[in-house]
């Protein structure tokens, strides 16, 4: 039925067809009834048309990438017959985005052998490189492994193009071959260590092969594994020091593949057999997962960069059990590959590890040579720890636990924390001169495995974090159980509940934390007197954690007990030291604790880097320290230092850079540069929300301060609103009880108070006084600073004499502390009671405090 | 100098020579190779090579050998798309065969591209529908070989083909929705 038309009528459809395309929908219709008279056939072809019309087709499709492969094509038919070296060309076997891939056999005859000939596409332009080509191939034809295909010739043809002779490999590539024959986990990792036995081999020989992937790594009908182009990515790469020379566009085109490409590839750095570990990391991680680490379909050269430098991909586990739960196919393979799903849970741990060490960004933290890499495979595959996780205990433990089923588990952790802590506990009975150094050195080494064990957790990644609490959480908890039976022991059991109370407190688990590190505490107590550096160190934890739960009472008593036993601990000069020194300064808030935090400051910078961010952390508690006694411009200077070591940490994504910036952000608004503090704020706030889920406490607390910039700029609705909102937020993800409330409490308390709305502000304000008191001391000038607020708040809603009260109480508090910080509180104080007095009419009080207040003034 | 065959065998065809064309197609096949093999060494592997520019580098080079004027340049934009339609026809009717005899072959440099099947056969069906098509109307399918195969703008189809853009607009209108029609049809069979 094609084609029913003839010219004629043809001319009359397009006529009606672009008139009509003209109009509008609705006159559209009425035209073309009245342009087809009736003719049925001739209404429906145009309005199939028009239809047609509207719909796109083959002819919107861009057939740029077929012109080229036609292109080059017509090339290689030229190519056929010709001879190149000894070598004639039989026929065409397939081609690339590199080159082409011939069939070709030695046309003396003297050998009946066929090779793969291969052309690059890509020419030479630089004397130097085609010298350097051939000694490159000189190096290449010396490897001789069963596992690589040989180099047999190589040569550059009369039009500039290098072509190699190579052994004939039919087979099929790894990842296909792996799916085509549905190999199970084992059988694709022993297919991955004859890989890796061939890259090992060529790099002995200081080899790379630079271009790694699937379709270079072919296995045989036999089922032996056959890299290809070994080296070959290297002699088309221009030399190094030739690079700045050539034009941009040139240094372009450095062969590899994106998809497999590492970092430093990408990047144009110098590339080393660190490069080939990465691109064994992109297959392994294919031929577990049937993905690849990264996305970059669609993606422009810079979008790639990116990606592959600066992004971290998903563990092969989680990959796999998103991709199962996605039901997206995989990108690779033939479409076979269901069993990769199965894969997930064994991927999960050693193989995970394995995989992402290849993986890093860094070349010195990849595995270091390919042989370790096959190591570890090993390893795996006998059920053997792997080194990936050098000395770390929890993984150690760990994988005995799995070998030896959980009947020992307990035990064996038992028997790995008494390893560790062995030597300490010996340390006290061999007081000897002798001993103790050596008691010191081993001390020192078993602290590094805890520290390790510890830096563990304080992944820089909280979701991956989360992930690993769920196993050590288990393991962590039946260390506590087995602690428990321990106390005819109480030197293993003491440690048992400081190791894992320890391991609570870096996983922020601080409730847990607590109860066991209490008992720590008492146990070595009753071992130890105070001059073992244990007890300071427990002092001093319990302190940390009790603080970070908001209870600053006993948390400022333990962090002063704790810097006393260091003081007296010889020559015992830690950051443990400098930061309860640095914390009883920033609790007391009074006069005294700029020598504390001083002191602290002294021992961070001869401890750390100039630059450490703990020194910034000790200029901010200065800068705050001169803030508060209103000293703007010794605070001015402190915030400025602070901000210079905060600048050479830009790119530092921790929680404790965001804490610093939010804080300085704090100071700044206090000091009404709001438009400085709102940049920083909003600066910790994304910081926060790179590492923390949009609920996290920590987020909770920055947005209030930022709402507080609102406040304190009379903008009273985005205030009150950010305040309304980050309660909520606050409440639902850690309840009504969390010790953060309160600043936010007492944040929308002033802001009210501002807005004139003083019924509003009254039940916050008499929450957040109940919640200090709970917390801090009677005398403590943060209650002295609540109950003022709260009593002046109370005067204006009439209350007189329960502000009476609250104010004489404050009044009183202030009176203990006089120093210059709080001058400008107790003058306010004073005018209050004055008011308060006046106004009830009692002149004689009021007269009292009216002269407190001259005399005040006149003192200054 | 191929250059200035190039240009003389233009010349040729303009005025009317029909042999000439036989003789200018496989030598513009060559200089859009060279073209192509000059832009490939600069450009990363893998990078995709944009046809249109191609056809103009290869239009430029001639220029700068040989003083063209404005009607040949036209001129020769029209029997690039056309020597690039023979190309593509060709290459597909190879690729075809190819996948007939199901080699398995090893190409090692750079991915295959798994959607190059489909396009390969499109190819076809576009180039058998234009037969059709230029029984009906010679110069749309003309326009839709400029347009398609030469990626060619609007304003330089009209150019090349010595017509008006409001009749190249109206002309690769119906031809589009023609052709996507044909090609729709075809597809259900």
């Amino acid at each position: 039925m094609k084609n029913p038309h003839n010219p004629d009528r043809w001319k009359k459809i397009k006529e009606i067809f672009s008139n009509a395309l003209e109009l509008k929908d609705e006159e559209q219709r009425e035209y073309l009834r009245r342009a087809c008279h009736g003719d049925a056939v001739l209404l429906e072809e145009v309005e199939s048309l028009l239809d047609a019309y509207h719909t796109s087709g083959i002819l919107d499709q861009s057939i740029d990438e077929l012109k080229e492969s036609a292109l080059s094509q017509l090339k290689n038919q030229k190519t056929l017959g010709k001879q190149f070296g000894a070598y004639r060309i039989i026929e065409e076997l397939g081609h690339g985005g590199m080159g082409a891939v011939f069939l070709a056999e030695r046309a003396d005859s003297v050998f009946q052998q066929q090779v793969a000939f291969k052309m690059l596409r890509t020419g030479f332009l630089i004397d130097d490189q085609i010298l350097r080509f051939k000694s490159e191939r000189r190096i290449l034809a010396s490897l001789n492994h069963n596992n690589i295909a040989r180099l047999y010739d190589g040569g550059i043809s009369d039009d500039g193009q290098p072509w190699f002779v190579m052994e004939y490999v039919k087979g099929q590539p790894i990842d296909e071959y792996c799916n085509s024959h549905n190999l199970s986990l084992g059988k694709r990792l022993e297919l991955f260590l004859e890989v890796c036995d061939a890259v090992q081999y060529a790099h002995s020989n200081l080899i790379a092969h630079r271009d790694l992937k699937p379709g270079n790594i072919f296995v045989t009908e036999e089922g032996k594994v056959k890299l290809l182009d070994f080296g070959i990515a290297k002699m088309l790469e221009p030399e190094d020091r030739k690079k700045d020379e050539l034009p941009p566009t040139l240094t372009g085109m450095l062969p590899f593949t994106p998809a497999y490409a590492s970092p430093e590839q990408v990047r144009k750095q110098t590339i080393t057999t660190s490069s080939d570990i990465y691109q064994l990391g992109v297959i392994l991680y294919e031929l577990l997962t049937g993905l690849r680490p990264y996305d970059l379909k669609g993606k422009t050269p810079g979008d790639v960069e990116r990606t592959i430098c600066e992004t971290e991909p998903k563990r092969p586990s989680i990959a796999v059990a998103k991709n199962t739960k996605e039901q997206k196919p995989p990108v690779t393979g033939s479409g076979k590959e269901e069993g990769i799903v199965h894969f997930h849970k064994k991927l999960r741990g050693d193989l995970d590890t394995i995989v992402m060490k290849c993986l890093n960004k860094e070349p010195q933290r990849r595995y270091q040579s390919t042989g370790e890499l096959a190591d570890d495979i090993r390893a795996y595959l006998a059920g053997k720890p792997v080194s990936a996780h050098p000395d770390s205990w929890i993984y150690r433990s760990g994988k005995f636990i799995r070998r030896y089923k959980w009947g020992v588990a307990a035990a064996v952790i038992f028997a790995v924390v008494l390893t560790i802590y062995a030597v300490t506990i010996t340390w006290y009975s061999h007081k000897s001169r002798i001993a103790l150094g050596e008691a010191e050195r081993e001390r020192a080494k078993s602290g590094q495995m805890v520290d390790f064990l510890l830096s563990m957790f304080e992944a820089s990644d909280p979701a991956e974090a989360r992930g690993a609490t769920i196993t050590a959480r288990e393991l962590l908890e039946r260390g506590v159980n087995q602690a428990e039976a321990l106390s005819d022991q109480p030197e293993v059991q003491g440690q048992m509940y400081t190791v894992t109370g320890l391991v609570f407190k870096s996983l922020g688990e601080f409730e847990e934390a607590l109860p066991l590190i209490e008992r720590a505490l008492d146990i070595t107590n009753t071992l130890y007197d105070e001059s073992h550096p244990e007890v300071a160190k427990l002092h001093y934890n319990l302190a940390e954690i009790l603080h970070s739960i908001g209870n600053f009472r006993r948390a400022y008593d333990h962090y002063t007990i704790a810097a006393d036993l260091f003081q007296n601990l010889p020559g015992h000069v830690s950051l443990e030291y400098a930061a309860s020194l640095h914390n009883i300064g920033v609790a007391r808030h009074d006069e005294t604790s700029k020598e504390d935090i001083l002191k602290a400051l002294e021992v961070r910078k001869k401890l750390l880097d100039h630059n450490h961010l703990l020194v910034a952390d000790s200029y901010l508690a200065m800068g705050n320290f001169h803030l508060y006694r209103g000293e703007h411009d010794m605070a001015q200077n402190y915030f400025q230092k602070t901000l210079y070591v905060v600048k050479s940490h830009e790119n530092v994504v921790t929680p404790q850079m965001a804490s610093i910036i939010q804080n300085l952000g704090d100071g700044k608004r206090i000091m009404g540069e709001f438009r400085k503090a709102e940049t920083h704020l909003l600066n910790a706030i994304e910081i926060y929300q790179s590492l923390y889920d949009g609920s996290h406490v920590n987020i909770a607390i920055a947005k209030k301060s930022l709402a507080d910039v609102y406040r304190d700029s009379n903008n009273y609705s985005a205030a009150e609103k950010y305040y309304d909102l980050e309660m909520k937020v606050l409440v639902e993800s850690v309840g009504e009880n969390h010790p953060f409330r309160r600043p936010i409490l007492q944040s929308k308390a002033n802001l009210y108070t501002r807005m004139g709305d003083h019924a509003s502000a009254e039940p916050l304000l008499r929450e957040t006084l109940a919640l200090l008191e709970s917390v801090l001391n009677p005398n403590h000038p943060r209650i002295a600073s609540a109950r003022h607020a709260l009593g002046t708040c109370l005067i204006e809603l009439h209350q007189y004499s329960e502000a009476e009260n609250l104010l004489i109480q404050s009044l009183e508090t202030y009176s203990e502390n006089p120093d210059e910080s709080q001058q400008s509180a107790m003058k306010q104080n004073l005018e209050e009671l004055v008011k308060l007095f006046e106004i009830r009419g009692k002149d004689r009080e009021a007269e009292m405090y009216s002269k407190q207040l001259t005399d005040l003034i006149d003192n200054e | 100098m191929e250059a200035h065959k190039i240009t003389q065998l233009l010349n040729a065809h303009a005025s009317g020579n029909k042999e000439a064309f036989a003789e200018l197609v496989p030598l513009i096949y060559d200089e859009l190779y060279r073209m192509a093999q000059n832009r490939l060494y600069r450009e990363r592997p893998g990078h995709t090579l944009n046809a249109t520019a191609l056809v103009h580098e290869a239009y430029l080079k001639l220029a700068r050998f040989d003083q063209l004027n404005y009607q040949n340049s036209s001129h020769f934009f029209a029997i690039a798309s056309q020597a690039m339609r023979n190309i593509l026809v060709d290459y597909a009717i190879k690729q075809k065969a190819q996948k007939r005899g199901g080699k398995n072959s090893p190409v090692t440099l750079g991915e295959a591209d798994a959607n190059m099947e489909i396009n390969v056969l499109d190819v076809l069906s576009v180039h058998q529908a234009l037969e059709r098509l230029s029984v009906l109307d010679e110069r749309q399918a003309r326009i839709v070989e400029c347009r398609f195969f030469g990626g060619l703008t609007i304003e330089e189809t009209a150019q090349a083909l010595n017509v008006s853009e409001p009749t190249v607009n109206r002309d690769w209108k119906i031809a589009r929705a023609w052709l996507n029609k044909e090609l729709a049809e075809e597809k259900k069979q």
